[in-house]
């Protein structure tokens, strides 16, 4: 408490206030995200980012404390009464993307007028990184992963027929010698590319600060790496599947194939990173 | 010390807040009073007769995505005694439409899961004298197997047509303080012209509306039509 008061240079009886209002928004939403978002694999990654992001959001304003000046008040209540009215919106009609949009701008609107627009500036990492908490509209998400998922279960079937392995698909089914998976199943893993980003960026700006263009270079790629990784923990199901049966492939297997697939998506991203960073001119790099 | 403008925004979140929780729907208001659905709507009428398929591919298993989507799934094969012809019923019934929770449209479920559609439209079936029932119909192929559906999807009172209607009938309900509950009543036959297909379909659905009792056609349809269909006999005979 006393490194966060330092951090934050004077704490005053109106940032408790603040602070409680915002609580008072944040709790049902954070509760309904708990209870919906954060059980599915494609918001898995919610509790996480929110952690993370709050923890770097409080590094970053440390290191603004010579910048803070408060906001315009007009600026800071316009942005914050649309932004109360699109959580309203979103909490009464139980819209959780616009509820938690409208919260998001809340906080930033409460931030805004705190600190101002420079050094608000300055801690773009950490405000942008807590919009990962906005989740994606179920079917923007469907829309996007559907034509993917087409293509990493099309892919993965044509390299295992090509060795041999005696593979086919009708409809929403894999037929592996007499077992038959999910096409929905094995897909499964392209609804955490939203949490690989997230956890690349993250990795990102730890290791390499807040370089804008950098970052989105290496954003862009992590849909390729998924996609890749997606093959792969096919192919491994597919293949667990053929050889073990069905048994052990939906088992505890398929929990640690998912679990697998995450890690070496990771660590491609990592191995990427390494490589860009000694490959790349100084322009990429530039803050 | 305390700003004023810290005060300003301390009343508006408060404020934000109460509305938030004061204007959020509590009441539902299934139109499934009690009982399944799969004892309401008749198993055998007419020419046809079903069996029960259950859960072919186990798509409302333990942990799926359909399991908290649905209460209650019937699926159901009938085939007309004399023409042979089979269609394939299936009906996913939700309780409670929220927003991870509600149905899910077959436009956007048969291409996820490695079908085409070589058509999609809506259509307006004549399921009784003053009643036509606003439903879709789609022609989906894979690379061995063509498929013709006819679904609606029902919520709480409204029958949207698509997606944007569907969201749009969750605001209009929830303007009411209502949670209503959902259905997803789809039919298809497995045919490579879909036009014989739809009619056959078609045809089915009037029948088989017509031999549901009011308990079981209020949960297909909702009220306003169900009444609006009354005690009339089939219109058409397939």
């Amino acid at each position: 408490m006393t490194e966060f008061r330092e951090r934050l240079g004077r704490v005053r009886p109106g940032d408790a206030l603040l602070a409680a209002s915002f609580g008072l928004l944040a709790a049902p939403t954070i509760l309904s995200l708990g209870q919906q978002v954060w059980t599915t694999e494609a918001g898995a990654h919610g509790p996480i980012v929110l952690a993370v992001g709050s923890w770097l959001l409080v590094r970053a304003l440390g290191e603004t404390k010579q910048l803070i000046r408060p906001g315009s008040l007009p600026l800071a209540l316009g942005g914050l009464l649309g932004s109360l009215a699109i959580y309203v919106l979103g909490r009464v009609f139980d819209f959780i993307s616009l509820e938690v949009v409208g919260l998001y701008g809340v906080g930033v609107a409460m931030l805004y007028s705190r600190i101002g627009l420079s050094a608000l500036l300055r801690a773009w990492f950490p405000v942008g990184y807590l919009a990962f908490l906005v989740p994606p509209p179920g079917w923007f998400m469907d829309q996007l992963t559907a034509p993917l998922k087409q293509f990493v279960s099309w892919a993965a079937m044509s390299i295992l027929s090509a060795t041999g392995v005696p593979v086919a698909r009708e409809g929403v089914t894999i037929y592996v010698s007499s077992y038959r998976l999910l096409v929905e199943d094995a897909c499964s893993g392209m609804n955490s590319l939203v949490g690989l980003t997230a956890v690349s960026l993250l990795y990102i700006y730890l290791l390499r600060g807040s370089r804008l263009r950098y970052a989105g270079l290496l954003v862009a790629a992590t849909i390729p790496i998924a996609v890749l990784g997606n093959i792969v923990r096919i192919m491994v199901l597919i293949l667990l599947t053929y050889f073990f049966g069905d048994e052990v492939a939906q088992g505890f297997l398929h929990q640690a194939a998912g679990l697998f697939l995450f890690s070496v998506d990771l660590l491609l991203v990592f191995g990427l990173d390494q490589l860009l960073w000694k490959v790349l001119p100084a322009s990429w790099k530039a803050e | 010390m305390i700003l004023r403008r810290d005060l300003l925004i301390g009343a508006a979140c408060a404020t934000g807040a109460a509305a938030g929780v004061a204007l959020k729907p509590r009441r539902e208001v299934p139109l499934l009073k009690h009982g399944k659905l799969a004892d309401l709507v008749p198993a055998t009428f007419g020419q046809w007769a079903s069996e029960d398929i259950g859960d072919p591919y186990a798509i409302n298993g333990k942990g799926t995505l359909s399991a908290k989507l649905y209460n209650e799934l019937v699926v159901r094969q009938y085939v007309n005694r004399t023409t042979q012809v089979a269609i394939m019923m299936l009906l996913a019934y939700g309780g409670r439409q929220t927003d991870e929770l509600q149905l899910h449209r077959p436009e956007v479920c048969y291409p996820a899961f490695g079908y085409s559609l070589t058509r999609n439209e809506p259509v307006s079936l004549a399921v009784g004298r003053s009643a036509s029932l606003p439903a879709r119909r789609l022609a989906a192929e894979s690379e061995d197997h063509r498929e013709s559906i006819i679904y609606w999807s029902r919520i709480g009172e409204l029958l949207p047509q698509d997606g944007g209607e569907q969201r749009m009938a969750r605001i209009k309900i929830a303007m009411q303080g209502i949670i209503p509950d959902g259905l997803l009543s789809r039919f298809s036959v497995a045919s490579d012209a879909p036009e014989p297909a739809w009619k056959i379909i078609e045809n089915f659905v009037v029948e088989l509306i017509a031999a549901t009792p009011a308990a079981g056609r209020l949960v297909l349809v909702g009220t306003e039509r169900a009444n609006r269909i009354g005690d009339v006999a089939p219109l058409r005979q397939t």
